[in-house]
């Protein structure tokens, strides 16, 4: 920006403002997050561990750190655990989002109290979220397990079963995260407009053919987006894991993120657990970059 | 001293010009307005008297004051906005105080000088109001008071009275020409509506494409327009042009393509056989049995006060005013002259005027 | 405007979903057989799917009032007790609640301050470079906490900011103060620039009319955005676990600790979860017009 800030003049006056308004931010957003970003990075170069900082502060070898996660099965098992349950729920918030929206777009009280309704598990607290279903999947307390055992289908504990662990959290997290989807897409639905879907239906089309057709096409960006918006997001889950199974049972239901959590303030490894937190955050920035340009381009299409 | 001086005055957005020379002397306590079509410039020009705008090049004075990098606070100038910019959440009171809330001024002081301005556009009902709860007409009011509560040494008008429907166009005009007598305060009124500058302003500049076309007072420029340009612009309905090529061979006249002569006055500056525009304003024919022009009745418009009629001359679209009232039908045939003493010439390349 | 965006605007209306062009409204077009069942079932079936989907947050709710020898038992009907929350005035949970109180307020506080007068400059100043701080802003929202914590953790260990209620604001400005300039700035773009003329030309200046005009035509807008920062500071559940220990632990990390060191007390669990929830459902009722801008900042272009 090439500008004289000295010069005298209501224009320079204005800018000078300008700058001063924005500066204490830009200043604080660097201090808080290039910084430790940059920190970060170079804590991933070296071996650092707590149980010896002073010694183990040192960039001899700088990939060390890197290779040992090309080789770390751990590792690579908590992308693939990830993956999993990124994919799943996910998808499952776009089915069960998707499907309210539709059933829920209409004039009435009860339709209206039932979409404010259904936000509350978005905005609970996740720590919250993840009490109410340690509870749910805890079976001497949770109202699931003994109505089934009730009716004669005794289950033992999901989330002390390898092979439920993750599906359990993927339920829950869907849980959570479904209003999110519905929002989005109830206001979507909105902006249809009425003529397309008015001509559709006096040339007789059924109510599938109406959302294959027509509204389907439309609301596809946002459903793009939301499933963007959520799997970045995804990414951050902690306290459901932390909480329901901490990781387990062994490391089925560990997660990135979990995994360098693990290393930091169980193992103490800070270097290593700086080189897992520096490859999340390429991806993250990768898929927010990617979201961005989904955003600004998408009135190409239309 | 509150004339208004523009010198050489140049501004752009971006790459494309949008002010390219402007020179305009306005004196103190004139009533100067600003008119053009749309893309000439004037908005723009009257956002850099106010210090909206940074002009690249070019002086403003102020008295003697050069203003160019003065901020608009200290401009001791006054603007009526085109959507009256009224702050929201303040009572009309509040919105009229403002300005000199701002200066620092004495509470009762403020109180006296907004009631005054109050009364004198007849706000005093409305002070504990908010903007929302008036009317167009109210609203108007109500910027015009806080400008002219500030007492500053000119008031900057951006076509205020473009939002409000005919009628209360017509009695705002009046009543803010009544309140420029009163107070005497150097004007600057930009319209794109020519009959607003006609009525209200003492000199009227036409702008085009960022350049003075011509400055003057209003009949100067009704009577002797400098250009095809400014002649098409001022008036209403708009001057006739019709094209055809200057004869000076005995008395000067102008033959069109299809053989009709229109007559001129006096000799003028063009060149026998010149490409020329025959200019002459509605109310400027009669009908004359004798030495009429035949010319078709297309469309018979009378207004009350006098009849607009709609012919084709020739092969030419006409415009015609009758004081009287003319019993003409579409399709009838009517003996049209154009007075020659009334006649303008324009050179139809350039637009000049010859006579 | 893209469609996402102007998905967005209408969701913001969210409030107002009257004129849903959804498929729901086509059947009732059909009146011709059983109308009660059509007007009526919609109703129905989703009063039961609410019922259904919010059973588990219900039953988190109804386990806090229940008295602890009950909890084990079937039984549906019981009488309430507030023996839950009384047991949770002793120990740290009072004072973590006013933690987590202070912190958020703090935070919030620290993000307005900064954050809108930088989202009025960016408003109104036009420069190049303006898509990269977005970008920046995005990236910040999303990055996995972990990301940040490592860093954090260390600086703070020498900076002495460890386990204080001013270093967690601190970092909660990672997220806090993106979403401030994010949201402030659609709310300034509201605001006709020309009543900030008019204001100049009565006789402020840029941050005079900032002050005295576009701030206070933004007030629902920045009411809105401040009880989005609380709850998010509020929710917060990483940052508060590394970085607190005892002195500012918040409510989210104390409940876990019922988990941990004071075995499964059941009601406890669910009587504090029951009141860490508390503002968060009062305030999104409050704000639930803007809350698809909120969550979605960065990520689309208005």
């Amino acid at each position: 920006m090439a500008f004289a800030l000295s010069a005298p003049g209501w224009q320079a006056e204005r800018r000078r403002a300008f700058l001063l308004g924005l500066s204490p931010s830009l200043a604080v957003l660097l201090v808080i997050t290039l910084v430790p970003a940059v920190a970060l990075l170079v804590a991933s170069f070296t071996p650092l561990s707590l149980t010896d900082p002073v010694a183990t502060f040192r960039f001899d070898d700088p990939l060390v750190n890197y290779r040992q996660l090309l080789h770390d099965n751990r590792f690579l098992g908590s992308i693939a655990v990830q993956f999993k349950l990124s994919a799943s729920s996910v998808v499952l918030q776009l089915l069960v989002g998707l499907g309210l929206a539709l059933l829920l777009n209409g004039k009435s009280r009860v339709l209206d109290g039932a979409r404010t309704l259904f936000l509350i598990p978005m905005v609970l607290p996740p720590i919250v979220v993840a009490l109410i279903w340690k509870i749910m999947y805890t079976p001497d307390v949770s109202p699931m397990h003994r109505a089934l055992e009730h009716l004669g289908w005794p289950v033992r504990s999901l989330i002390a079963n390898p092979d439920t662990a993750l599906w359990a959290i993927s339920l829950a997290d869907t849980w959570q995260w479904f209003p999110f989807t519905m929002l989005m897409v109830l206001a979507s639905l909105q902006m249809i407009p009425d003529d397309p879907l008015e001509a559709a239906r006096l040339e007789g089309a059924n109510r599938w053919q109406l959302f294959r057709y027509i509204v389907f096409p439309y609301i596809r960006p946002v459903l793009v987006v939301c499933g963007l918006f959520r799997l970045i997001d995804s990414f951050k889950a902690f306290p459901l894991i932390y909480v329901l199974t901490n990781g387990g049972p062994g490391n089925v239901s560990e997660v990135t993120n979990y995994y360098g959590f693990i290393q930091a303030f169980n193992f103490s490894y800070w270097g290593y657990a700086s080189a897992i937190a520096t490859v999340m955050l390429v991806g993250v920035f990768v898929l927010s970059w990617l979201v961005g340009k989904l955003g600004w381009s998408d009135h190409e299409q239309h | 001293m509150a004339s208004i001086s523009i010198r050489k005055l140049f501004k752009q957005f971006g790459s494309t010009p949008v002010i390219r020379g402007i020179d305009i002397d306005i004196r103190d306590g004139e009533f100067v307005a600003l008119v053009g079509p749309s893309g000439c410039g004037k908005s723009t020009l009257l956002r850099v008297i106010a210090g909206l705008e940074t002009a690249e090049g070019g002086d403003i004075l102020l008295g003697d004051r050069r203003i160019n990098d003065t901020a608009p606070r200290d401009r001791d100038v006054a603007m009526v906005f085109q959507n009256y910019a009224l702050y929201p959440h303040m009572t009309v009171a509040q919105n009229l105080g403002f300005g000199l809330k701002i200066q620092g001024i004495a509470k009762d002081q403020i109180a006296r000088r907004v009631q005054q301005a109050a009364d004198t556009l007849g706000l005093g009902e409305l002070l504990q109001r908010h903007p929302r709860q008036l009317s167009g007409g109210q609203r108007q009011r109500v910027a015009m008071g806080r400008a002219i509560v500030r007492q500053p040494q000119a008031f900057l008008f951006d076509e205020p009275l473009s939002n409000l429907d005919a009628k209360l166009r017509v009695q705002m005009r009046t009543e803010i020409k009544a309140l420029h007598q009163r107070l005497g305060t150097t004007t600057v009124y930009v319209t794109h509506d020519q009959v607003e500058a006609m009525t209200m302003a003492d000199r009227i500049v036409v702008l085009k494409e960022g350049k003075v076309e011509q400055i003057g007072e209003p009949l100067a420029l009704y009577d002797r327009p400098r250009n095809a340009f400014v002649a098409g612009f001022i008036g209403s309905p708009a001057m006739n042009f019709i094209p055809g090529r200057l004869q000076l061979d005995g008395a000067p006249h102008v033959l069109t393509d299809d053989g009709l002569r229109l007559p001129l006055a006096n000799a003028s500056s063009g060149t026998h056989g010149d490409r020329v525009l025959y200019g002459t304003r509605p109310e400027n024919f009669i009908l004359d049995a004798g030495q009429g022009l035949p010319a078709d009745v297309v469309v018979v418009e009378p207004t009350g006060s006098e009849t607009q009629v709609a012919l084709r001359l020739g092969g030419h679209p006409v415009m015609a005013a009758f004081r009287d009232r003319i019993d003409a039908r579409p399709g009838e045939r009517l003996p049209l002259w154009p007075v020659a003493a009334k006649a303008h010439l324009f050179d139809a390349a350039g637009g000049q005027r010859l006579n | 405007m893209n469609s996402i965006s102007r998905t967005l605007a209408a969701a913001d209306l969210a409030g107002a979903h009257e004129e849903g062009a959804g498929l729901a409204g086509i059947g009732t077009a059909d009146r011709r057989r059983a109308p009660w069942w059509h007007a009526h079932g919609r109703s129905l079936t989703v009063a039961l799917l609410v019922l259904l989907v919010l059973s588990p947050f219900l039953w988190l709710v109804q386990l806090a009032f229940k008295p602890a020898a009950d909890i084990f038992d079937d039984a549906l009907l019981f009488v309430p007790t507030l023996d839950g929350f009384a047991s949770l005035l002793q120990g740290n949970f009072l004072k973590s609640f006013g933690n987590s109180l202070l912190v958020s307020t703090l935070s919030t506080g620290f993000s307005l301050v900064i954050g809108v007068p930088a989202a009025y400059a960016l408003t109104r100043w036009k420069f190049r470079g303006r898509d990269r701080i977005a970008l920046w802003i995005l990236v910040t929202r999303m990055a996995p906490p972990i990301a940040f914590t490592i860093p954090f953790f260390l600086a703070y260990q020498y900076l002495g900011l460890q386990d204080t209620v001013i270093g967690l604001a601190i970092v909660y400005l990672t997220f806090n103060l993106a979403i401030v300039i994010w949201l402030m700035q659609t709310f300034f773009e509201a605001v006709p620039a020309s009543l900030e003329e008019a204001a100049w030309i009565d006789g402020c200046g840029v941050w005079q009319a900032f002050w005295r005009v576009a701030l206070p035509l933004t007030a629902p807008g920045l009411a809105a955005t401040a009880v989005m920062c609380f709850i998010f500071s509020w929710n917060d559940f990483f940052y508060a676990l590394i970085l607190t220990r005892t002195n500012a632990i918040t409510a989210p990390v104390a409940i876990v600790n019922f988990l941990q060191y004071e075995g499964w007390e059941w009601t406890k669990i669910a009587a504090s979860g029951t009141l860490v929830m508390l503002p968060v459902i009062v305030f999104t009722v409050l704000v639930r017009k803007y809350l698809v801008r909120g969550l979605t900042a960065g990520g689309v272009k208005d």
